[in-house]
């Protein structure tokens, strides 16, 4: 399965949705991407006019959707007058153009990110999520990482099993803490021959292979969770992770 | 040659000949003057008693004393003188064997009229018979020439041929440097693109030709004119049309999204009707892909696109585009996955063009793959400053032999990739062409366990990485 679908399982906090202005004209596609969003856990207000978006509250959402032909203003008069307030707020802006002039203006002037029509609810997600990430997306605490039976705490230089630490070397466990870094994430090979191997890669990928079967043997049953990913490498399985307290 | 090297040797290989000719006619006329003159004074001697005089015995014979020919001016000669019969000339008189009593006699000519050389110069001699005894049988006149006249003559046709060479000189030389001024004039009138017109000095037929110039470039400006007007139309028209049509296609992939979603949620839903929707959402990925390179390749027309640099951040655009192909890849069953680097990896590029050779590739690897295939987009840092971006699949490969020609627009594989007219090849020219002009490399590769992997390299300049986790 691929990393995308793993992110759309990925629901936003849940305690208090996020916020997220939509400006948009166009009737049939606002109403799609509100859904979209809405589907996805988010609050949307939306906003139909240029003019009207000026006077939006900008400071109040954790993220702006901005599409830039509108009626009453430019999009990207919108996005210059929500800087000009310093307002912080992540801007990601819907383009229709295929030069790259529109995009290269909107992130002088601030925007975050940028999506071009067409696209799938998967990419604007993708792109939503992007901006949202947030330190609490991170599992547990500060340098741990908890997935299924697995604990692993970067900080502390531990790795449970169960509650049960397990005896790694020094490799092992450079292994599973930048796995465990960016979970879910897949690592290429050759990063990951770079930076745990300390760049001996002659005959790295192999070595790679070798110290990884022996962390899965170690691992026990949260061995599995070490996946291997076709074409990349290798990505800590984050799907099984327990609901966050 | 230039036209005034041409015009010297052209004047000099005429005036040349044309000169000595005209020495050799001046010096026959001159002789046959002289003959003339000969004749004359001694047809007067004759009959006034030079037998007589040379009877007489008085060596050598006097000649009738005459003022030479034609210096003398009618009012030098003495009143009531007889006008002048020839010039003075010199006189011997041989025997009947041609044998003079006179130490100092020329040899006697066999011919009545001949010449002879004093110096460099030509005289005219003229033999005649007095009829005398003795050495007073046959008589020769000799006139000679005079002192300093072939120089003279040279002098003179010299003169004139230099007068002339002057004169062309004169009349052609303004010309001459006209037409440079001219020739400069229109190479910087073309380089203006034919804004700057060339000057116009003078109404003759150098500023006819400026002004002939000055309307055949008025007419190629129109016509260029004309054709970037309507390559403008065009391309405004092409890029009205990719913008109006990316809103109800955004729309349509968002509908079917939703109901795939709902659909594979839904239990009694058959698999027919599943693979419907799933068929419905490739064609409709497939539009989208071609609505987006008709605006890519529009750009990639112009004669002079200009990139549109700016920050890429590149662990984005991988990022964006495996989101943009994961509805097909779930829709065909080919896993699709990625890695980035933990730290963005940002390039100086022209995010569009960039991101449409990636999306691509990726489309391509996508699209070709069986059900139950794999596709992997992996950017890795090269060293401190590259990156390389590798997109790897295990569908049906390409032969080898095809890899050379797999950029070529409109190419399609010979085998499994050809079962539709999908456009496959102008996907991979395009991302060929973006990344030769971007300044990136691309390379195609046919991995051992089969399939394609195709990278996009950057050389370390084009890249700017910082080191803030996304």
């Amino acid at each position: 399965m691929s990393a995308m679908v793993t992110q759309r399982m990925d629901p936003p906090d849940a305690m208090s949705p996020m916020r997220v202005l939509l400006v948009e004209d166009d009737e049939a596609l606002g109403r799609q991407v509100v859904e979209t969003l809405q589907r996805a856990g988010y609050d949307v207000d939306w906003v139909r006019r240029g003019d009207r978006a000026l006077s939006a509250e900008f400071a109040t959402f954790s993220l702006v959707v901005l599409d830039l032909m509108l009626p009453g203003a430019h999009g990207l008069d919108i996005l210059k007058a929500l800087r000009r307030d310093h307002v912080d707020v992540p801007v990601l802006v819907l383009s229709a153009r295929q030069d790259t002039g529109d995009k290269v203006r909107s992130l002088e002037l601030g925007a975050d990110d940028y999506l071009t029509k067409p696209f799938w609810p998967e990419e604007l997600l993708a792109r939503v999520r992007a901006r949202l990430r947030r330190p609490a997306l991170a599992h547990g605490a500060a340098g741990v990482t908890e997935t299924g039976p697995l604990r692993v705490d970067r900080e502390a230089r531990v790795v449970r099993v169960d509650g049960v630490a397990t005896d790694l070397t020094r490799v092992e466990f450079e292994l599973i803490a930048a796995l465990a870094r960016r979970p879910g994430a897949a690592l290429s090979r050759g990063w990951l021959v770079e930076h745990v191997l300390d760049g001996s890669r002659d005959g790295g990928e192999r070595t790679l292979d070798v110290h990884v079967s022996r962390l899965r043997r170690k691992l026990g049953r949260a061995g599995k969770l070490i996946a291997t990913v076709w074409g990349v490498g290798y990505r800590l399985d984050v799907s099984a992770t327990p609901p966050r307290p | 040659m230039t036209l005034r090297t041409r015009l010297f040797v052209t004047s000099g290989v005429i005036a040349i000949p044309v000169a000595v000719a005209l020495v050799l006619i001046e010096e026959r006329g001159r002789m046959s003057a002289m003959e003339a003159d000969l004749r004359r004074a001694v047809d007067l001697d004759l009959v006034t008693g030079l037998r007589a005089r040379c009877e007489s015995g008085v060596r050598p014979v006097p000649a009738l004393p005459r003022p030479p020919t034609g210096t003398q001016s009618p009012r030098a000669r003495p009143p009531g003188a007889r006008p002048p019969g020839g010039p003075s000339y010199e006189l011997f008189t041989y025997r009947e064997d041609g044998t003079s009593g006179w130490f100092d006699a020329p040899p006697l000519a066999s011919t009545e009229v001949s010449t002879f050389w004093m110096g460099a110069q030509r005289g005219t001699q003229l033999r005649f018979e007095i009829g005398g005894p003795a050495d007073c049988a046959i008589g020769l006149a000799r006139l000679r020439p005079r002192r300093g006249q072939l120089r003279d003559q040279a002098m003179a046709v010299l003169g004139a041929t230099l007068s002339m060479l002057a004169g062309i000189w004169l009349a052609v030389g303004p010309l001459l440097a006209r037409m440079r001024r001219l020739a400069d004039d229109v190479r910087q009138s073309a380089a203006s693109m034919y804004h700057q017109p060339v000057r116009l000095e003078a109404d003759d037929e150098v500023g006819r030709l400026a002004h002939a110039f000055n309307d055949a470039g008025s007419t190629v400006r129109t016509y260029v004119g004309e054709l970037q007007a309507r390559e403008r139309t065009l391309r405004q028209f092409v890029a009205d049309t990719t913008h109006d049509m990316a809103m109800p296609l955004t729309v349509v992939q968002g509908h079917l999204s939703n109901l795939e979603t709902t659909l594979s949620a839904q239990n009694g839903v058959t698999e027919p009707t599943r693979a419907e929707v799933r068929a419905a959402m490739r064609e409709l990925h497939y539009m989208a892909s071609l609505l987006r390179n008709l605006g890519i390749a529009t750009r990639l027309g112009e004669t002079s696109a200009a990139l549109e640099l700016g920050p890429v951040d590149v662990s984005a655009v991988v990022e964006r585009v495996v989101a943009r192909h994961a509805p097909l890849a779930r829709a065909s069953g080919v896993s699709l996955d990625y890695a980035v680097p933990e730290a963005t990896l940002t390039a100086q590029t022209d995010a569009t063009l960039m991101e449409q050779a990636v999306s691509n590739l990726t489309d391509n690897a996508v699209r070709y793959n069986r059900a139950g295939g794999h596709v992997a987009v992996v950017l890795d840092r090269v060293g401190t400053d590259g990156f390389a971006l590798t997109v790897t699949d295990d569908g049906p490969g390409v032969p080898a032999e095809d890899l050379p020609v797999l950029t070529e627009r409109w190419f399609r594989g010979s085998d499994a990739r050809t079962r539709r007219p999908d456009g496959k090849g102008l996907g991979l020219a395009i991302a060929s062409e973006a990344c030769e002009r971007l300044g990136l490399t691309l390379t195609f590769s046919r991995p051992v366990e089969g399939g394609l992997a195709v990278t996009i390299a950057a050389s370390p300049s084009t890249v700017h990485h910082s080191s803030n986790a996304p």
